[in-house]
Formats: C-alpha cells, structure tokens, sequence
C-alpha cells in the first residue's frame, strides 16, 4: 500500500527537501501534497485522501502542535497519524508532542534512512515493507 | 553554563546540519575574527539572526558567502542554481541556522527546554551592532572547499 503524505512547512525549500527524502527512503509513499501553513494544511486534509501528515513544529500563526489540535478536535481526522519534524530536542518537549497526539517526531537534521525506519513503524510497517502486528505506537524510540 | 560544552555542541551541530543534510566538507578554522574569513567588500555575505530564550538566553547569528548559499539552495530544492530565486536562498540560509541552533541545544543537555525564534535575515551591519552586546560570545570560523563560515552565538542573561 503507498500512503499519501501531507508535507506542512513554511519553508519551500524545506518541504522540498522532506519531499525528496521521503521518496529516496523508499517508504511506500504515494501522492505528496504541500502545505505552506496550518490553514492551508487543514483545508487540504479535508479535501483531499490523505493517510499521513509530517508537520513543521515552528512555524508563524499555526505551530504544529496547534495543527494537530485542530486536527484531534475534528471527527474526520482526528485519527490520522501525524508526525512532527522538528528541530526541538528536549526530551520534555517531545514528551509534550506525544501527549498532544503527535504519532511521533522526527528531529532535523534528518537521513533518509531514519524517515523511512520512524515512517514504517508509525504506519506499522516492517523495515521490509511487511504489515506488522502492532499499531504503530509502541516501541518508538522516543 | 559550560563554554566548552557549548562549543563542541556547536561543532557537533554544524557538521550534522551541513554534512547530513548538504553533504559539505567541513574542516573547522582557528581565526576567530569575521573579517579574516572574507573579504567583506567584495564577496556578499548572507547573515541570519535567530534568538532563543530558556535556562540562558542570547541568538545566533550565521554567515554564509551568498554563493555559497546559493549553491546550497539548489541542492536543498534539487534543482539548477539557474531556477533558484533569492526568496529560496533566503529560507534556506534561514533553516541552516535553525537546524543547527536546535541541534546545538540537543546536543548541549536535551534536559533543558530552549525556546527558538523564527530565525530572520539580518544585515551584516546588524551582525556587528550585536558583536559588541555585551554577554559571552563564542565564534566559530568554518572552511569549506573554497569557501568560509562562521556560526556566532551570543549569551545575554
């Protein structure tokens, strides 16, 4: 199954970037849209088949965690994975980020190899491409 | 707060950021004055500013030839220098300093919260204004292939 995947950064060269990892990593991905902020994201996730949301936790108007918010308060979404890529590295605000409803984070800088291995295990995924048996929340190496 | 501590996690950051995400040779410099890196009437120097705030607080200033930038920027999108536009060069030179400024806390004590600012593109005039803010100051010249770097953190309170 290919996902498809919600890219929301303010940052053009950013997201082209995730973009560009995401489809070296060899995760099984999809379509890819982009999303420039909060608002634009949400609209897009309510128009489009989305599967997957890596978000930008700085960003002006709409960090990530208040998109994640507004997505845990919306009966269509609030049961989509989404993932924080973030330049945040205290273990207190990535604590903060699981218990607001993040799936998980990824930290900048970033390989390609790393996105693939947090993206399978989020999507439940073995590094082989395989389902596996547990839903993805466990075990991740926060 | 430990200087030395400080600036190995700053090394660490800069070789993260720039090898990982850039593939970029790096080799770190002794020179800690800005006007031995370059000659800063002829080459255009892009600098960008980031503040943080947390158990001590200051910014981040980052210089980068804007050559140089400008080839990053292609590599960060992927494309020609040709198609690259000064707005891409901009935020790209913008995220460099975040990545490595949130790395930097990491890699110091991921214990500690650190609170970052939206990082901006300040001029180079600005760069030296803050130079003289008084507050510890660690500079960081960088070489690389032919060009040089500088990462300056400035601690205020």
């Amino acid at each position: 199954m290919a996902f498809n995947v919600l890219i929301v950064d303010d940052s053009l060269p950013m997201r082209s970037v995730i973009k560009r990892a995401i489809r070296a990593s060899g995760f099984s991905v999809g379509q890819v849209f982009e999303a420039s902020s909060g608002r634009e994201a949400l609209k897009l996730l309510r128009n489009e088949w989305l599967d997957l949301v890596l978000t930008d936790y700085n960003m002006p108007d709409m960090n990530g965690l208040e998109l994640i918010g507004e997505m845990k308060n919306d009966e269509l979404l609030r049961t989509m994975p989404a993932v924080m890529i973030t330049t945040e590295s205290s273990r207190q605000r990535m604590e903060e980020f699981i218990e607001q409803g993040a799936a998980g984070y990824i930290k900048k800088p970033f390989t390609p190899e790393e996105i693939r291995e947090k993206l399978n295990r989020i999507m439940g995924k073995t590094e082989d491409g395989e389902a596996s048996l547990n839903n993805g929340d466990e075990d991740l190496d926060f | 707060m430990e200087k030395q501590a400080l600036i190995t996690a700053m090394k660490t950051s800069i070789s993260e950021v720039l090898e990982t995400m850039f593939f970029l040779p790096l080799e770190y410099a002794s020179n800690t004055d800005p006007e031995r890196c370059w000659s800063l009437e002829e080459d255009e120097i892009l600098a960008s500013k980031l503040n943080f705030s947390g158990p001590f607080s200051g910014h981040f200033v980052f210089l980068i030839p804007a050559s140089l930038a400008l080839s990053l920027s292609a590599s960060f999108l992927g494309c020609d220098e040709e198609l690259v536009t000064r707005d891409h060069v901009i935020e790209t030179v913008k995220e460099i300093i975040n990545m490595i400024a949130g790395s930097t806390f990491g890699n110091y004590d991921n214990s500690r919260v650190f609170n970052l600012d939206i990082p901006k593109i300040v001029s180079l005039g600005e760069f030296e204004e803050h130079g003289s803010d008084a507050g510890e100051v660690i500079f960081i010249a960088i070489n690389t292939l032919e060009n040089h770097l500088a990462l300056r953190m400035v601690m205020t309170g």
